[in-house]
């Protein structure tokens, strides 16, 4: 059964405003997607900066209202229910964000910080607070001693954890997880991916794993959505990810870095940066960049459809070589 | 005689709780035309070792010893005024993060000219323009005549991360020094940006020392790598051979750590 399901969202930002305050253009970040995830698995979302990866996921833990569309968490509508109601819901939807030196308050210590969430939502009394840190922090591998230390005295491996043990602290269902290994180096992150793994294996949590880099999503994920300009573009098993049929799936699969020496790639190496999304290009957003385009992809979006190879895919010509 | 030969460099950070030993006792040359990459996890030294380089270390950092030959000149002792003269025409240097390595209240034709004004005085203004012009060509950036009037805001990640490059290659220097060139940008622009890199290198037959954390960017990039670990170059031998027979078990690690598609 879903947990998560998202209906046709759309989000649009005002940008530039009329004498009267009136909005006149708006940055398309999230145009029309739609998409499920399930109890316990793990979803990612792949894309360049400025793809609308990041609005999806606030969306899907309500700290963004769409302009448009549906978003039901566990049968409940986020925006139809009372505040009360989602408040409530949002103890079993956690975040985990990309940057752990701003995500962490330094003037909290670390238990003050794991316990928060847990006194919020008075899911326990104070005094058995500081035994379910000491758990927490134990599930991340990091030594309880450190309960009453501060934020700067961590690295930023070590911060990534506590962000993760904050996150897991009401056990929730959905955890969003923004980016949470970008900023981190190569061993680093293969530790966290490990950490994360683990966690989902025990806790049943279902992860919404918002990444630029497929090898990280490949890695951790069952499914992977692959977004362009606001749109998903392709929605495959994580394993198919080297068989994608999307151009623009197939560009991203070749500019990964590959490691080993011995093969020196042919590249398809994108041309340009993405278009602005204020103004997004007619029929399919990726024409521009594209080297299959033909005349229909100027003219006619391609809808997402399942294919026969079980993939999504939005492309008119998905199927030619 | 080698572009640079680095011989027991050491640079330490005195602080109130002790002694780092950033930079401890490190030895690298390097040829010229190579791509020579330095890897390391975070904290390893590499960052400081590529300041060291070019002596920007901050404080309270301190080259206590060694020597870092560039053309058989030692350039830990040489005064501040010779150095100047090597910093951006001998030796050249990238950044990290390209949104905070420019200016933003200056044109990004400011800022390139600044850096071509430093080395060649005494050109005319139409003539700085048309350096930068052919600059930012060189770097694959579209419409360059309208790009010199641009503030830094108005670029994206990797057209920052090429004007960056442009400057860098202003003077056209013998070495550049690459410091995680890429690591704060989305996978299709690192696989431009490091296209970019290796077609340049054979353009203007420059040396460039890679710093980074990705062994999946070395294999594609480098001829020679340096693996360091706590300050110390703990590895060193041709791309390839690391790739195949890595000796040392934090090399290992480093490899074992990229994830694959």
């Amino acid at each position: 059964m879903s947990l998560l399901e998202l209906h046709d969202i759309v989000k649009l930002f005002p940008v530039r405003r009329g004498f009267f305050g009136r909005a006149r253009e708006f940055v398309h970040a999230v145009n029309g997607v739609s998409m499920e995830v399930y109890k316990g698995e793990s979803v990612g979302l792949v894309g360049e900066s400025g793809c609308g990866k990041s609005t999806i996921g606030r969306i899907a833990v309500g700290l963004y209202r769409p302009t448009s569309g549906k978003v039901l968490f566990d049968g409940v509508d986020l925006n139809r229910e009372s505040k009360e109601t989602v408040r409530k819901l949002r103890g079993s939807m956690q975040v985990v964000f990309q940057d752990p030196f701003s995500s962490l308050n330094p003037r909290m210590s670390i238990k003050d910080i794991i316990t928060e969430p847990i006194l919020v939502h008075k899911t326990k009394g104070r005094k058995e607070c500081q035994e379910k840190a000491s758990a927490l922090l134990r599930k991340v591998n990091i030594d309880p001693d450190v309960l009453d230390r501060y934020p700067h005295e961590f690295s930023g491996g070590q911060r990534q954890r506590i962000s993760i043990a904050r996150a897991i602290a009401l056990e929730p269902k959905l955890i969003l997880l923004d980016e949470p290994v970008s900023s981190l180096d190569v061993a680093i992150q293969a530790d966290i991916l490990e950490l994360l793994k683990k966690l989902q294996q025990e806790l049943k949590v279902a992860y919404l794993f918002i990444s630029h880099d497929l090898r990280v999503v490949s890695s951790l994920c069952n499914r992977v959505a692959v977004m362009y300009l606001g749109k998903i573009v392709e929605l495959m098993p994580a394993k198919d990810v080297k068989v994608a049929r999307h151009p623009y799936t197939r560009a991203l699969v070749s500019s990964v870095p590959l490691a080993d020496p011995t093969i020196k790639k042919g590249r398809v190496v994108l041309k340009g940066d993405v278009p602005s999304t204020v103004h997004i290009p007619r029929g399919c957003p990726f024409h521009p960049r594209c080297l299959y385009k033909e005349d229909i992809c100027e003219k006619e979006a391609p809808v997402l459809e399942l294919r026969p190879n079980g993939h999504k895919i939005a492309c008119h010509f998905w199927d030619k070589d | 005689m080698k572009p640079l030969e680095i011989k027991n460099l050491s640079t330490y950070f005195y602080s109130g709780s002790g002694i780092t030993k950033a930079v401890d006792d490190v030895s690298l040359s390097v040829d010229k035309g190579e791509v020579v990459a330095i890897v390391g996890g975070s904290g390893s030294g590499k960052t400081v070792l590529s300041l060291s380089i070019l002596r920007l270390v901050p404080e309270p950092g301190k080259i206590i010893g060694g020597e870092i030959l560039y053309k058989g000149e030692d350039l830990v002792k040489l005064p501040i005024a010779g150095l100047r003269k090597i910093r951006g025409k001998g030796i050249s240097m990238i950044f990290q993060e390209p949104m905070t390595s420019l200016n933003p209240v200056f044109t990004i034709g400011n800022q390139l000219i600044e850096s071509l004004a430093v080395h060649n005085n005494g050109l005319s203004k139409k003539e700085y323009d048309d350096e930068a012009v052919e600059l930012l060509n060189m770097v694959g950036i579209s419409d360059p005549v309208k790009k010199l009037g641009a503030y830094p805001h108005e670029l994206s990640g990797g057209m920052r991360q090429r004007v960056m490059i442009a400057m860098a290659l202003a003077c056209r220097p013998d070495i550049l020094i690459a410091d995680e060139p890429t690591t704060a940008l989305d996978v299709t622009i690192q696989a431009q940006i490091l296209e970019l890199l290796k077609e340049l290198q054979k353009k203007i037959d420059m040396t460039i020392i890679l710093i980074t954390h990705d062994f999946g960017i070395v294999a594609q990039t480098a001829d020679r790598v340096y693996v360091m670990h706590d300050g110390k170059v703990v590895e060193e031998g041709m791309t390839v051979d690391i790739f195949k027979t890595p000796r040392e078990e934090y090399t290992k690690k480093l490899l074992a750590a990229v994830p694959v598609l």
